[in-house]
């Protein structure tokens, strides 16, 4: 195992530490860690061009500690850089699980002078991701719940005029996603992810931006310790059902073992991307974004993902 | 010594630091933070009986 040189002293300053990064073998004390924390989110932001002057972004808001710190960091941007935030929760009807993250939601909102828009499934589908559950099964839970959060988002943000979506995607959700994909042997799904939205453009897909990209979970963690930002670090009780949660502990264990693979992974990722948006750009000539013939909204084939879900064409 | 896990008091035989701590407990320090006397520590801080010591796990879904 990597023995990591622990010096309980700040890299930079030499005063106390607050934090060990094993992934860039340094310890921070609280300010020069959330001085590097916030710089690497602007960078993320101005290399791949995700916020312009006057622009309107929707802010996916769950309540959890990933999008509350983008939230708090993209208030702060806007206090240099002209942008309009509104934040969207989805109510996805979670017993015992969302009203909690929710309350958060909106305690964040409030404080921040941030407009919020809650849309709950029930109200959206007919029907709580609980009740859908009873009858599907929970071991896909995750990937119903994904698709109809996106489907929300989308629709939602466009009805609001957002010029952009924001997800709060950490780093690790990123190295979790590639290599699912690869487990999965799924490639194409890859070249419409990165930290801008996919290489799909239509006038009804909302542009999503990920200012966490290439920021790891456990230092979001940390930085909403040190700003005081009121966390409960809770988990949906569906998550443990996920395939996503195998591949996390994995990915956890081989970063114990072997640090800043999570983010090797990623820049593998990025690598790599460029070469296969080429291949998709290539195919897009003979593909067609379609309406789906149930709902209107964009999709690949007749009918979206969600209406076949919920099976209703 | 007795120390705080997620909210719940454990007792574990002592450890030298924050590190050893969390090995002795077997958790992952990809997935944990830890404060000690209120204040988070990296790995390298030493700890005695005498300090409040509490751990999170911080690595959850959703
Ligand atoms: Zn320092």
């Amino acid at each position: 195992m990597a023995k990591l040189a622990a010096s309980s002293k700040c890299f930079k300053c030499g005063k106390p530490a607050a934090i060990s990064l094993n992934y860039m073998q340094q310890d921070l004390c609280q300010s020069h860690f959330t001085e590097m924390f916030e710089s690497r989110v602007k960078r993320t932001a101005r290399e791949y061009r995700m916020l312009r002057k006057g622009e309107k972004i929707a802010v996916a808001l769950s309540g959890g500690k990933d999008s509350c710190v983008m939230l708090h960091m993209l208030h702060g941007i806007s206090k240099s850089l002209p942008i309009k935030l509104f934040a969207i929760t989805i109510d996805e009807g979670i017993a015992g699980y969302r009203c909690r993250t929710l309350h958060v939601a909106k305690r964040e909102c409030r404080m921040l002078k941030v407009p919020l828009k809650v849309i709950s499934f029930h109200k959206e589908f007919g029907k709580t991701l609980d009740s859908l559950l009873k009858k599907k099964g929970v071991e896909r839970s995750c990937s119903f719940c994904g698709v109809m959060r996106r489907y929300l988002l989308n629709k939602f943000a466009r009805k609001m005029k957002a010029d952009k979506i924001a997800i709060g995607h950490n780093s690790d959700d990123v190295a979790q996603t590639v290599m699912m994909n690869l487990m999965r042997n799924e490639p194409e799904r890859l070249g419409r992810f990165g930290p801008l939205s996919g290489a799909i453009e239509d006038e009804l897909f909302i542009t999503r931006i990920k200012p966490l990209f290439l920021t790891p979970e456990r230092d979001i963690a940390a930085y909403a310790i040190m700003k005081g930002i009121e966390i409960e670090f809770s988990e949906c009780p569906y998550a443990r059902h996920a395939f996503r949660q195998y591949v996390r502990e994995m990915l956890n264990k081989a970063e114990e073992k072997y640090p800043a693979t999570k983010l090797r992974i990623v820049r593998a990722f990025l690598a790599q991307q460029k070469l296969m948006q080429d291949g998709v750009r290539m195919r897009r000539g003979k593909e067609k974004i379609l309406r789906c013939k149930s709902c209107g909204e964009p999709c690949s084939r007749e009918v979206c993902s969600l209406c076949t879900m919920l099976e209703r064409s | 010594m007795e120390i705080t896990v997620d909210g719940r008091k454990v007792r574990i035989r002592s450890a030298s630091t924050v590190a050893d701590l969390l090995g002795a407990l077997k958790l992952n320090p990809e997935e944990t933070l830890v404060k000690v006397n209120g204040k988070l520590a990296p790995g390298g801080k030493r700890i005695s009986p005498k300090d409040s010591v509490r751990v999170m796990r911080v690595i959850f879904g959703g």
